[in-house]
C-alpha cells in the first residue's frame, strides 16, 4: 500500500535537504559530470554561433551589402570569421558558407542559424502517467548539437546516468533485502517495485537540473545579453528587455510551484497504488479466481488505474498553464522589442540580417530564463521521488538493531532471558518468556494458536528484536552480535515454504552456496524429497516454476526443510514445518532430524504429538507466556496442566 | 529485410510449458530476437483499434480542431512573413493580399520599386495586429488540445491496462505456474503505455508530418520546382535508412525490455521471500544477480537508445546536406534577384522575385519540410520499440484462456444432489500425469474426506472441480451436468474454497472475510467468524474487523489467518464447501470447535475436506484415499480400517504409531 503520509506538502526547507543529500549522492560522479557540463557549453557556444552565418548570408549574399559595411558591429567571437571574408563576392561568401557548413553537419549536426539545427535524443515514447516517464529519466541523456559531437556527448551522459542510477538501485535494493521483518508486514511489493525502478531516476535527474542546466542556462543568457548590449546597443529597449525578461520569466514560474508539487506527490502515490493492485491480484491469482472475483479485482485494478490518470492529468494541467503563463510573457516581451528593432532596421541603425539574430537570440533568452525557473519546478516534480528513495534508504536496518561483534559456533546453547515483545502495533505478542535449548537437545514450542510460539522463534532467530530482556548465545546478547553471526548460527524453516525462480539444487543450497552437489542430494534424501525431485524432468536442475508453483504444497515444504538442514548452523528452527505433511513423511522426517540433532539445538514449533513427543523438553506457551516446560512425561504428570489438557483433546480425537 | 522471413512466434502456451520444463528462459531472455516481420508490426498497430474505437469521436475531433488550427496559423505566418521580411525589414513592395486584406492605399505599398521609410513603419501595427489571432490561436490552442490529447489517450490506455488484467485474471493455473508476476506488471505498465503513444506515433503524427512535408513541398515547388525536387529526393536515402535500422532496433528494443522485465520480477521476488533471504544469508548472493540484472538491462537500454541516436544522426546528415543546398541557391538567387517560379501566384503575398522576404518564406519551409521528414524517421525509431511493447502486450491478450466457456454453455441450476468423478485423468505437463482414473462420488449432505500422502493429487482434483482447469480424460458432473458445459462463473458461483496456503488481502479484516461476497452485511461477517471461531481474537485486534491487515498479514499467526479464510468460505453461502487442509496450523481443540461448526453449519451441504488429520478424517462420511494420483481405497473410516492389510489402513497406523 503506498504510504498515504506522502501525499502531504513537502516544505521548500525539506525540498533542500534533499537536494543536498542528492548531492552527496552524486558527488562521486564529479568528475563525470564536469566533463558533461563542459561538453554542454561546447555544444552551447555552437549554438550561439549559429546565428551569424545566417546574418552574413542575409546581409552579404541576399541583400548585398559589402562584408565590413554592416551598421552593427559583430561581437569577437564572430569577427575573426568575418574578416576571413571581407572582399570576397557574394558567390564566394556562399562557398565558404557551405564549407564551413559541411564541417559543421558532420561535426555537430548543426549550421546556418537555426533553419536546421539538430540535437541528439534517445528518448522513447512515453505513457501517461509518471511510471513511463521515469523510464526515460532513467535513461536520461542528450545533447544540444547532433553528428559526432552530438553522438559523443549523448553516449557520455547516458553512461553517467545509468551509472548514479544502478548505483542507486543496488543501494535500494539492499537496504530492501536488509530490512527487518516487521517492516514488511505494512510495506508491500508493488511499493518496493515501484520505489526501486521509477522512484530512484529523480536523482539523477535531479543532478543533472541543478549541477548541469543552471551554468548551461547562465552561459546563455550572459553572452546574449553581452552580445546584444555589445552589437545592439543603437537600440537601448532590446538591451533593456533583454535583462528584464529574466526576472519576469522567474517570477511567473515560482507562482505555481506549490501546487505541482502536491499534484505530483498524489500522482505518484496513485501510481504505486496500481502496481501494488495488481501484485496483489497476480499472486493471489488462486485465491481470486476460486473466489470468484476476478471481475472485483479487475474492476479495483481499473478504479486505481483511472485514479492514477486523474491525478496525472491534475499535474498535466499545472504545466500546461506554467507553459502558457510563459509564452504569454515572451509574447509580450517580443511586441514591445518588435517596434524598436523595425525602427532601427528602417533608419538604418540595423540591419536586416540583424533581426534574424535578435530573434534567435530572444528565443534563446527566453528558453534558457524558463529554464532556469523551470529547475524549481522540475525540482519539485523529482523531490517527491527523492524523498522516497530516501525513505527506504533510512529506514532503520537489521544491521542497525545489532551489534558488530562475532562468535564462532554457538558450543553450549540458546538461553532465552525473561523476554518480552510487543509488535509495533502495540500487540503483546510474547511476554516474560525463559527458556534454555541446549546444542543436541530438541525443544518443542507448543501451544494454541495465537499463543506467540512463532514471534518467540523470530526472537530467537533475531529477525526481531525484545523489547525486554535477552536471548543469550552461549552467554552472549544475541543483539550485541553482527547480523551476518547472528543468522549464521540460526536456520530458520518458515510455516509456508518460498521458493525462487531458480532451479531446485539452488534453492535447496540458498544458505550454504559452498555445500556440494552431495551433500544437497543427502539433504533432500533426509527430507524425503530425493525420490519426487528425482522424477522432475530434470533432476536437481529443474527450475522452479514462480512460487514453485508445479509443485504440490508438502513437495515445496520438503525443499524448505532440506534447505534448513543442508545449512549446518548449529541451531534450526523449524516453525511448523510438518503441519501440511503427510503422516508418512512426517514420521519419517522426524526420525531423520532426531539422528541428525547431535551437534545441533533443534527448535520446533508443532502440534502434532508424533513430533512432540520425542522433544526433550516442551514449552507450552499460552498468550504470549512461557507457562508449562518440562519433557512430555513430566508435564503430563501435572494434574490439570495447560499441556496435559492440551494432549488429552489431541488425542482423544485421534484415538 | 532480414526478418521478412521471421519465423511466427510459437504460441505462448506452449513455450511456457517449455520453459517450465526445460529452464531454457533465462537463455531466451537473454538474447533478444526479432520476431516481427514489417508485416505484423502493421497488423500489431492495426489491432489498437478496438481500443481506439471507443475514443474516435474525440480523435476526430481532435484532429479537425489540429488541423483547423494548424491551417490558420500556417496562412497567418505566411501573411507576416511577407509584411516583416519582405516589407519591412527589405523594404520591398507588398503583393496583392496584403492589399485587400489590410485595406492598404496600392500606391504607397504595391506599385512602387521601394517601400518608403514612413509606409514601413506604419507595418509594424499591421504585424502586431495579425500576431495577436495568431498567438492566441498557438498557446490557447495548443494548450488546450494537448490536455485534451491527454485525456483522450489516457482513456485509451485504460481501457487496455483493464483488458490485459482481465485476461491475466482469466489464464488457468497452467500458465501462472510458470509466468512471472512481476513480468506482468511490467508489461501492464510499460506496455500498454505504448498504445498512448503509437496512436499518436502511428495515426496522428505521420499525418501531421507527412502533411506538412506535402505543404512545404508544394510552396517550394512554387517558388523553384528544382528545389522541390532536391526535397522530394531526399526522402529516399531517409526512408533506406529507416529501413536499414529497423529489425536491429527492434531486436535492441526488445532485449531492453525483457531485461526490464527480469529485473522487476527479480526485485518482486526477492521482496516476497525476504524472510527465506533473511533466513538463509542470501543477501549477498541475491544483490550480487540484482546487480547483474540491472547492469544488463542497462547495457541494454543504452544499446538501444544509442541505435535510436545515431539513426537520427544520420538521418539529420542527409537533411543537413539538402537544407544546406536549397539555401545556397536561394541565397545567390536572391542576391541576383531572378523572378520566382509560379511568379503569378506568390505576386498576391509579394514573393514574385527572390529577395529577402522570398527567401525566408521559402527557406523556412524547406526547413519545416525536413524537420519533419526529420521527425517521422525519429518516430519510425520509436515505433519500433512501440511494436515490441506491444507485440507482448498482445501476447497475453492473445492467449485463449484454457477455461472458456462453451459456446453453448449453460448455467448450473441451483445444486441438488451429486458431484461426480468420472475416470478422471490430468497433468500440469504433457507426459506427467497427476491423476489418473479417479472415480468418485459426493452427495449433498456429506462430508467427503480426500486423503493420502503429499503429492497425491488431492489439491488437483479439487481444483479440476472449481474448473480452475479442465480434465485431460473422463469428465466432472454436477447433478449430470458435466462441468465443461457450463458456466464458468455460474460453477464457481456454488462453490466456495478454503485453502492451506491462506491469503489474505490487504484490507480489513471485515473485507477479507467478505472478499467473496461483497455485498453481505456486517453482521453476516460476524456470524462466518463465530462459525470459524474467530470471532474472539478478532474482536481483540486493535480495531475489530476494522483493522487493516498488511499485504503479507503478519501480524495474524497462521492459524488466525486460516479462520479468517475459513470464514471467507462460509460467508459465500455455497451449496459446495472444498477445505484444502485448511485446519493445518489450528491446533487441536481450535480445530474440534471449528469443525464441530463446520458440520451443523454444513449440514445440507456437499463438503470436501483435504487433510491428514485423523481427528478430522474420522468425522467425514465418506473417506477417499488417493495415491499417487490414484483413488485406492473409499468408503468410511470404520470400513477402511476394517480392511486388513488395506492401504489406508497403513496410513493410519503410520500416523497412529508416530
Amino acid at each position: 500500500m503506498a504510504e498515504p503520509a506522502i501525499a502531504e506538502r513537502i516544505s521548500s526547507r525539506e525540498t533542500f535537504w534533499l537536494l543536498g543529500r542528492s548531492l552527496r549522492f552524486v558527488w562521486p560522479h564529479r568528475k563525470q559530470i564536469g566533463i558533461k557540463l563542459a561538453l554542454t557549453l561546447v555544444g552551447l557556444s555552437i549554438v550561439l554561433f549559429l546565428p551569424w552565418p545566417l546574418k552574413i548570408l542575409i546581409d552579404h549574399v541576399v541583400m548585398g551589402l559589402p562584408v565590413g559595411s554592416s551598421p552593427t558591429p559583430y561581437p569577437p567571437y564572430v569577427s575573426w570569421f568575418v574578416e576571413l571574408l571581407v572582399g570576397l563576392t557574394p558567390l564566394q561568401i556562399v562557398w565558404v558558407i557551405v564549407a564551413v557548413s559541411l564541417l559543421g553537419i558532420f561535426l555537430v549536426g548543426a549550421f546556418g542559424g537555426g533553419v536546421a539545427r539538430d540535437n541528439a535524443s534517445g528518448g522513447l515514447s512515453e505513457g501517461l502517467d509518471s511510471a513511463t516517464q521515469s523510464e526515460n529519466q532513467a535513461n536520461e541523456s542528450g545533447s544540444r548539437v547532433s553528428g559526432l559531437l552530438g553522438l559523443f556527448e549523448f553516449r557520455y551522459q547516458l553512461r553517467i546516468t545509468h551509472r548514479i542510477n544502478h548505483g542507486l538501485r543496488m543501494l535500494l535494493f539492499g537496504r530492501l533485502m536488509a530490512w527487518p521483518l516487521t517492516r514488511y508486514s505494512d510495506a508491500s511489493v508493488g511499493d518496493a517495485v515501484y520505489r526501486t525502478m521509477y522512484d530512484t531516476p529523480a536523482i539523477s535527474r535531479v543532478c543533472y537540473d541543478i549541477l548541469v542546466m543552471p551554468i548551461a542556462n547562465l552561459f546563455v543568457i550572459t553572452t546574449v545579453i553581452w552580445t546584444t548590449a555589445h552589437s545592439f546597443s543603437a537600440v537601448p529597449s532590446v538591451i533593456v528587455v533583454a535583462c528584464l525578461a529574466a526576472p519576469m520569466v522567474l517570477l511567473s514560474t515560482f507562482l505555481m510551484t506549490g501546487i505541482t508539487r502536491r499534484r505530483s506527490l498524489a500522482s505518484r502515490a496513485a501510481g504505486a497504488e496500481t502496481t501494488a493492485t495488481l501484485e496483489e491480484g497476480m499472486s493471489n491469482v488462486v485465491a481470486v479466481q476460486s473466489l470468484g472475483a476476478s471481475a472485483r479485482q479487475r474492476d479495483e485494478f481499473a478504479a486505481d488505474s483511472q485514479q492514477s490518470f486523474k491525478r496525472f492529468r491534475a499535474f498535466m494541467l499545472m504545466t500546461v498553464l506554467l507553459a502558457v503563463a510563459q509564452a504569454v510573457v515572451a509574447v509580450l516581451v517580443v511586441f514591445y522589442v518588435f517596434f524598436d528593432i523595425c525602427e532601427a532596421i528602417i533608419v538604418g541603425q540595423m540591419s536586416p540580417g540583424d533581426f534574424g539574430v535578435v530573434y534567435a537570440y530572444f528565443l534563446q533568452l527566453v528558453g534558457n530564463v524558463s529554464g532556469l525557473g523551470a529547475m524549481w519546478f522540475n525540482l519539485q516534480n523529482n523531490v517527491a521521488g527523492m524523498r522516497r528513495v530516501y525513505q527506504v534508504v533510512d529506514a532503520p536496518v537489521d544491521a542497525d538493531l545489532q551489534g558488530d561483534e562475532a562468535i564462532e559456533r554457538v558450543r553450549r546453547g540458546v538461553l532465552v532471558d525473561n523476554v518480552s515483545y510487543r509488535y509495533p502495533d502495540g500487540t503483546e505478542a510474547v511476554r516474560d518468556a525463559s527458556l534454555e535449548g541446549r546444542v543436541g537437545e530438541v525443544v518443542a514450542l507448543v501451544g494454541a494458536t495465537g499463543a506467540g510460539k512463532s514471534t518467540l522463534a523470530y526472537l530467537l532467530a533475531g529477525f526481531v528484536q525484545p523489547w525486554q530482556g535477552a536471548v543469550r548465545f552461549d552467554g552472549i546478547d544475541a543483539r550485541t552480535l553482527s547480523v551476518d553471526c547472528l543468522r549464521a548460527q540460526v536456520a530458520f524453516v518458515f510455516q509456508e515454504a518460498f521458493l525462487f525462480d531458480d532451479s531446485v539444487e539452488n534453492n535447496v543450497r540458498l544458505s550454504a552456496p559452498e555445500a556440494t552437489h552431495d551433500e544437497v542430494v543427502e539433504a533432500a534424501r533426509v527430507a524425503r524429497a530425493l525420490e519426487f525431485i528425482e522424477a522432475l524432468p530434470q533432476g536437481f536442475a529443474t527450475r522452479v516454476g514462480r512460487v514453485g508453483g508445479t509443485l504440490s504444497v508438502g513437495q515445496k515444504q520438503r525443499l524448505a526443510i532440506a534447505r534448513g538442514l543442508v545449512s549446518k548452523t548449529p541451531v534450526l528452527v523449524l516453525d511448523e514445518p510438518t503441519a501440511a505433511l503427510d503422516p508418512e513423511t512426517e514420521n519419517a522426517l522426524v526420525a531423520a532430524l532426531e539422528a541428525g540433532r547431535r551437534d545441533r539445538l533443534l527448535v520446533v514449533i508443532a502440534h502434532r504429538l508424533s513430533t512432540i513427543r520425542g522433544a526433550d523438553r516442551i514449552c507450552f506457551m499460552h498468550e504470549g507466556r512461557i507457562v508449562e516446560t518440562g519433557s512430555h512425561d513430566e508435564l503430563m504428570a501435572l494434574r490439570d496442566g495447560a499441556y496435559r489438557k492440551f494432549v488429552e483433546l489431541q488425542v482423544g480425537a485421534a484415538a | 529485410m532480414p526478418d521478412g522471413v521471421a519465423r511466427e512466434p510459437a504460441p505462448l502456451n506452449d513455450r511456457v510449458s517449455e520453459t517450465a520444463a526445460s529452464g531454457s528462459e533465462a537463455r531466451d531472455l537473454f538474447h533478444g530476437h526479432d520476431d516481427l516481420s514489417f508485416r505484423r508490426v502493421v497488423q500489431i498497430f492495426l489491432r489498437t483499434w478496438p481500443f481506439i474505437r471507443p475514443a474516435i469521436r474525440h480523435l476526430v475531433v481532435f484532429v479537425l480542431v489540429s488541423v483547423v488550427v494548424a491551417v490558420f496559423i500556417a496562412a497567418l505566418g505566411f501573411v507576416i512573413t511577407g509584411l516583416m521580411n519582405g516589407g519591412i525589414v527589405g523594404g520591398k513592395p507588398l503583393g496583392q493580399l496584403h492589399i485587400t486584406i489590410y485595406g492598404l492605399d496600392p500606391a504607397v505599398y504595391l506599385d512602387v520599386a521601394e517601400l518608403g521609410p514612413d509606409a514601413r513603419r506604419s507595418l509594424r501595427w499591421l504585424v502586431i495586429l495579425t500576431t495577436i489571432p495568431l498567438v492566441t490561436a498557438a498557446i490557447g490552442g495548443g494548450a488546450g488540445l494537448y490536455y485534451y490529447s491527454v485525456w483522450i489517450f489516457q482513456g485509451i490506455n485504460q481501457r487496455m491496462r483493464v483488458a490485459l488484467i482481465d485476461r491475466l485474471q482469466a489464464q488457468s493455473l497452467n500458465y501462472h505456474a510458470s509466468a512471472r508476476t512481476g513480468d506482468a506488471i511490467y508489461r501492464v505498465y510499460q506496455d500498454t503505455a505504448m498504445v498512448t503513444a503509437i496512436i499518436r506515433a502511428i495515426f496522428l503524427e505521420p499525418m501531421m508530418f507527412a502533411g506538412r512535408f506535402l505543404f512545404a513541398l508544394a510552396i517550394v515547388a512554387a517558388f523553384d520546382p528544382l528545389l522541390a525536387a532536391l526535397l522530394a529526393v531526399a526522402t529516399v536515402p531517409v526512408l533506406v535508412l529507416g529501413r536499414v535500422f529497423s529489425s536491429p532496433l527492434r531486436r535492441a528494443f526488445r532485449t531492453a525490455r525483457e531485461r526490464n522485465s527480469v529485473l522487476t520480477s527479480w526485485i518482486q521476488e526477492s521482496v516476497l521471500g525476504v524472510r527465506v533471504v533473511k533466513a538463509t544469508r542470501s543477501e549477498a548472493v541475491r544483490e550480487r544477480s540484482f546487480r547483474d540484472y540491472s547492469l544488463g538491462a542497462f547495457d541494454a537500454a543504452f544499446r538501444s537508445r544509442v541505435m535510436l541516436t545515431v539513426l537520427g544522426i544520420l538521418a539529420f546528415v542527409v537533411i543537413g546536406l539538402v537544407v544546406l543546398a536549397t539555401q545556397s541557391a536561394a541565397a545567390m538567387w536572391s542576391n541576383a534577384e531572378t523572378s520566382t517560379f509560379a511568379r503569378n501566384v506568390l505576386l498576391g503575398f509579394g514573393f514574385a522575385i527572390w529577395n529577402l522576404g522570398s527567401f525566408t518564406a521559402a527557406t523556412a519551409r524547406i526547413g519545416e519540410g525536413l524537420g519533419s521528414m526529420n521527425a517521422l524517421i525519429s518516430l519510425w525509431g520509436r515505433a519500433q520499440d512501440m511494436a515490441v511493447g506491444l507485440g507482448r502486450v498482445f501476447e497475453v491478450l492473445d492467449l485463449e484462456p484454457d477455461i472458456q466457456d462453451a459456446p453453448d454453455a449453460r448455467a448450473l441450476p441451483p445444486f441438488q444432489a451429486v458431484v461426480r468423478f468420472r475416470n478422471v485423468g490430468f497433468g500440469y505437463l504433457p507426459g506427467r500425469l497427476v491423476l489418473t482414473d479417479v472415480d468418485l462420488a459426493a452427495r449433498r449432505g456429506t462430508v467427503t474426506a480426500i486423503v493420502g500422502p503429499t503429492g497425491s493429487g488431492k489439491s488437483t482434483l479439487m481444483s479440476l472441480l472449481l474448473r480452475l482447469a479442465d480434465p485431460d480424460t473422463g469428465s466432472i458432473e454436477i447433478d449430470g451436468h458435466d462441468l465443461r458445459g457450463l458456466e464458468v462463473d455460474s460453477l464457481r458461483s456454488q462453490i466456495a474454497l478454503a485453502t492451506q496456503e491462506n491469503i489474505l488481502f490487504s484490507d480489513t479484516v471485515l473485507e477479507n472475510i467478505r472478499y467473496a461476497a461483497p455485498g453481505a452485511s456486517r453482521d453476516a461477517a460476524v456470524a462466518a467468524a463465530k462459525v470459524v471461531c474467530a470471532d474472539e481474537f478478532i474482536a481483540a485486534l486493535p480495531n475489530g474487523y476494522d483493522t487493516p491487515l498488511g499485504e503479507r498479514a503478519t501480524k495474524l499467526s497462521s492459524g488466525q489467518r486460516q479462520r479468517i479464510v475459513i470464514a471467507r468460505a462460509v460467508i459465500k453461502d455455497a451449496p459446495i464447501l472444498i477445505l484444502d487442509e485448511p485446519t493445518a496450523a489450528l491446533d487441536a481443540e481450535t480445530e474440534l470447535r471449528v469443525l464441530d461448526n463446520l458440520k451443523s453449519w454444513g449440514s445440507d451441504r456437499c463438503i470436501f475436506l483435504i487433510t491428514h488429520r485423523l481427528s478430522t478424517i474420522r468425522r467425514a462420511d465418506t473417506v477417499a484415499y488417493l495415491r499417487d494420483g490414484q483413488l485406492r481405497e473409499t468408503g468410511t473410516h470404520d470400513a477402511l480400517l476394517a480392511r486388513p492389510d488395506g492401504a489406508y489402513r497403513r496410513f493410519v497406523s503410520a500416523e497412529a504409531d508416530g
